[in-house]
C-alpha cells in the first residue's frame, strides 16, 4: 500500500481533505506530519496541502520553508521520491527553490474561486504518466496568489525539457490568455522540477476525488501516482 | 467617566440600587459591558422575543449558551448562530467584519462543534456614495479574508441597499458546525476557588472597550475609536488549542467559554 | 547597534499589478497627475554588531536569504549607527 504524509504547516487548512481524498478514497496508508517534526518516517509520497501558512506573512510561502519539516522533504525530493505541492504547497516548494520561479499576486487583484479546465502538457512524469496528452481535467482553484512568474531564461528551460504540467485552458483545450484565471506566464498551472519528482500544482486535485464535489478529474492524478510507484 | 462607559444617568441609578452604593472602576466597567447593547440586545429584546424558540428536536435553546444546537439524528447535531458586528464594520469595515466572522466561528467551536460553513446578511446606503462602496468592499473583503484563512467556506449571503442604512451598515455573520450529541461542552461553570484558564492568541490593546463601543451612537468622532475595533488574526486561531480542550481529552475542565466581546466578563461574572 | 532601513520593489521586469490599480484608483479620485506608482516594502532591522563593514554584509546576507525574494524583488538600503526602531 503506498504510504503518503500530509505536512500541516500552521495556517494549512487544506491538509483534511487532502487525508480523506487519499486515504477514504483511494486507500492509501496517509498520516499526517507537523512541521516541526524532522523525520518523514519512510513514507512514499509526501503531500505538502494548500491553505495561508504562516498566515502569508512576509511572502506566501516564505516562512514555512524554514520549517524543520523541509529539511526532509528535501532529502527526500533528492532520493527522487515524489512530492506534490498544492496551492500554498506548490507557493512553498518555490520559496524552498525545490521548483524554480515564483509567486505573484492574480492579475485581477481578486481571490479566485472556482473550477476551471486544465490541459495536460507532459505525461513523462509519475503524477500524469497513466493520462494522454492533451487531457482535459476539471479542477477547482481556489487562490489569490497563483499568478506563476519565471524569467524569460527559466521559461525556454521549462519549454524545452517539457516540465510544464499542466496550463489553464478552455473546455476544448484552448490556451488563449481568456481562459488564464490569474495572469500565470503561459497559463501554467502546474510544473516539474529537474528530476519530475516533485511536483507543484495551484488546482485542488484532493477537491475533485468525488462526483459529490462536481469533479471525479483530480483522481486521475492520484491513481497515476498509485500506478506509476508500484 | 459614566458616560464614556456607555451608561445613562437612570442605568447608573439602577446601579447604585443594586449595589447599595457607588460602584468602583472595575464594577462600572462590568456594568459597561454586560448592560451593553451589544451583550444584553436590551433595545431588541422586544423584537427578539417575537421569534420562535421551542422545537421538537432542540439540545441548546437560543440564549442559553454560545450557540444553539439541533439534534439531525444519527447521533449528529448542528450548532449554528448569527451575529451582528455592525458598528465596528463602520469605523473600520475590512477588521469589523473580519472579526465579527471570527466572533461567531469561535462561538461555534467553543461548543465543541467543527464550524463547515459561514453565511452572511448585509446591508448598506445608497451604493452611488463612494462611502458606501469603501464600507462594502471593505466588509466583503474582512469576510472573505478571515474565512479563507480559516478554512471555512462562506456559502452564501444577501445584501440589500437603502439609503436608510447610510452611516450605519448592518454587518450580520453566520456560522454553523457540525457535533456529536455527546460531545457538547456548555459554558456555564460553579463552585468557588476553582482555578480559571484563559486562553488564546496574543492580542494588542486594540479592541479594548469594544462592547461599550458597539453600543454607541456613531458620529463623525467615531473615527477616533477605531482602536476598538479590534485587528483580527485568524491565522493564530487556527492553533487555538479550545477544541482540544474538551471535557473528553481534559475531565478536570468543568466549562470553555469563548472570551469575545463582554464575554471574559459574564462567564465569570455571570448574567 | 546598526539600523539598516531596507526599501523593497518588485523588479522592474515584473508585472505589478497592485500599483496599477492603485494608481487607477488615484486618477479616479480626480489625480490624473499621478502618472506611475510601484508598490513595495519597507523593512527596519536593528542588528548588534561592532563594526559597519560586518553589519552591513550580515543585513544583506538576511536579506537575500529571508526578507526578499531575489527572483522577483529586489532591494536598497541605508545604514545607520546606534538607531532606534520607529515602531
Amino acid at each position: 500500500m503506498l504510504k503518503a504524509s500530509v505536512v500541516v504547516f500552521p495556517g494549512s487548512n487544506c491538509d483534511t481533505d487532502c487525508y480523506h481524498a487519499l486515504k477514504d478514497v483511494m486507500g492509501m496508508d496517509v498520516s499526517y506530519v507537523w512541521h516541526k517534526e524532522r523525520e518523514l518516517a519512510g513514507c512514499d509520497l509526501v503531500v505538502i496541502p494548500g491553505g495561508f501558512s504562516y498566515g502569508d506573512y512576509l511572502r506566501t510561502g516564505a516562512v514555512a520553508r524554514f520549517s524543520p519539516v523541509m529539511e526532509s522533504v528535501r532529502k527526500h525530493a533528492a532520493q527522487g521520491r515524489p512530492v506534490i505541492g498544492i496551492c500554498n504547497g506548490f507557493q512553498i516548494l518555490l520559496e524552498a527553490g525545490l521548483l524554480p520561479g515564483a509567486m505573484l499576486r492574480n492579475r485581477g487583484m481578486n481571490f479566485v474561486c472556482k473550477h476551471v479546465w486544465l490541459r495536460v502538457d507532459d505525461t513523462n512524469n509519475l503524477f500524469t504518466g497513466s493520462l494522454d496528452e492533451g487531457s482535459l481535467l476539471n479542477i477547482p482553484i481556489a487562490h489569490g496568489e497563483g499568478n506563476y512568474y519565471c524569467d524569460a531564461d527559466t521559461l525556454k528551460r521549462l519549454q524545452n525539457e517539457s516540465r510544464i504540467v499542466f496550463r489553464y485552458s478552455s473546455e476544448e483545450g484552448s490556451t488563449l490568455e481568456e481562459f488564464n484565471p490569474n495572469g500565470s506566464v503561459e497559463n501554467i498551472a502546474g510544473i516539474l522540477n529537474e528530476q519530475r519528482n516533485v511536483l507543484g500544482m495551484m488546482p485542488h486535485p484532493e477537491r475533485a476525488t468525488e462526483d459529490l464535489l462536481g469533479s471525479r478529474d483530480g483522481r486521475r492524478i492520484w491513481e497515476s501516482i498509485l500506478a506509476q510507484t508500484r | 467617566m459614566i458616560a464614556a462607559h456607555g451608561i445613562t444617568d437612570a442605568e447608573y441609578k439602577k446601579i447604585v440600587q443594586i449595589l447599595g452604593r457607588d460602584p468602583n472602576f472595575t464594577e462600572l466597567g462590568i456594568f459597561s459591558v454586560m448592560w451593553s447593547e451589544h451583550c444584553s440586545y436590551k433595545n431588541s429584546k422586544p423584537v427578539l422575543k417575537t421569534f420562535p424558540t421551542e422545537g421538537p428536536n432542540l439540545l441548546v435553546r437560543a440564549g442559553e449558551e454560545n450557540a444553539g444546537i439541533v439534534d439531525i439524528g444519527d447521533g449528529l447535531a448542528v450548532c449554528f448562530k448569527i451575529e451582528s458586528h455592525n458598528h465596528p464594520s463602520a469605523i473600520e469595515p475590512f477588521q469589523g467584519a473580519a472579526t465579527g466572522v471570527g466572533g461567531i466561528l469561535r462561538d461555534i467551536f467553543t461548543m465543541g462543534a467543527r464550524p463547515v460553513l459561514l453565511m452572511n446578511s448585509l446591508r448598506f446606503g445608497n451604493l452611488d456614495t463612494p462611502n458606501v462602496k469603501r464600507l462594502l468592499r471593505g466588509v466583503v473583503s474582512g469576510i472573505a479574508h478571515y474565512g479563507n484563512c480559516i478554512g471555512v467556506p462562506t456559502l452564501g449571503g444577501e445584501v440589500y441597499f437603502d439609503e436608510s442604512y447610510e452611516g450605519n451598515p448592518l454587518v450580520n455573520a453566520m456560522a454553523l458546525g457540525i457535533i456529536k450529541t455527546d460531545e457538547i461542552v456548555k459554558g456555564k461553570a460553579s463552585g468557588i476557588g476553582n482555578p480559571v484558564y484563559y486562553v488564546g492568541a496574543a492580542t494588542g490593546r486594540d479592541g479594548l472597550g469594544g462592547a461599550a463601543f458597539a453600543s454607541k451612537e456613531l458620529s463623525e468622532e467615531s473615527h477616533e475609536d477605531r482602536p476598538a475595533v479590534q485587528v483580527g488574526d485568524p491565522v493564530r486561531v487556527t492553533f487555538n488549542p479550545l477544541p482540544v480542550l474538551s471535557r473528553a481529552t481534559v475531565p478536570e475542565v468543568s466549562f470553555i467559554a469563548q472570551c469575545a466581546t463582554g464575554k471574559f466578563c459574564r462567564t465569570l461574572v455571570g448574567s | 547597534m546598526y539600523k539598516a532601513e531596507i526599501n523593497v520593489t518588485l523588479k522592474k521586469s515584473v508585472l505589478d499589478p497592485q500599483g496599477q490599480t492603485v494608481l487607477h484608483a488615484l486618477s479616479s479620485l480626480g489625480y490624473q497627475d499621478a502618472k506611475a506608482l510601484r508598490i513595495g516594502k519597507y523593512f527596519e532591522l536593528i542588528v548588534d554588531e561592532k563594526d559597519r563593514k560586518t553589519a552591513e554584509s550580515r543585513i544583506r546576507e538576511m536579506c537575500d536569504k529571508v526578507l526578499i525574494n531575489p527572483v522577483i524583488e529586489e532591494y536598497s538600503l541605508q545604514l545607520t549607527e546606534n538607531a532606534v526602531l520607529r515602531g
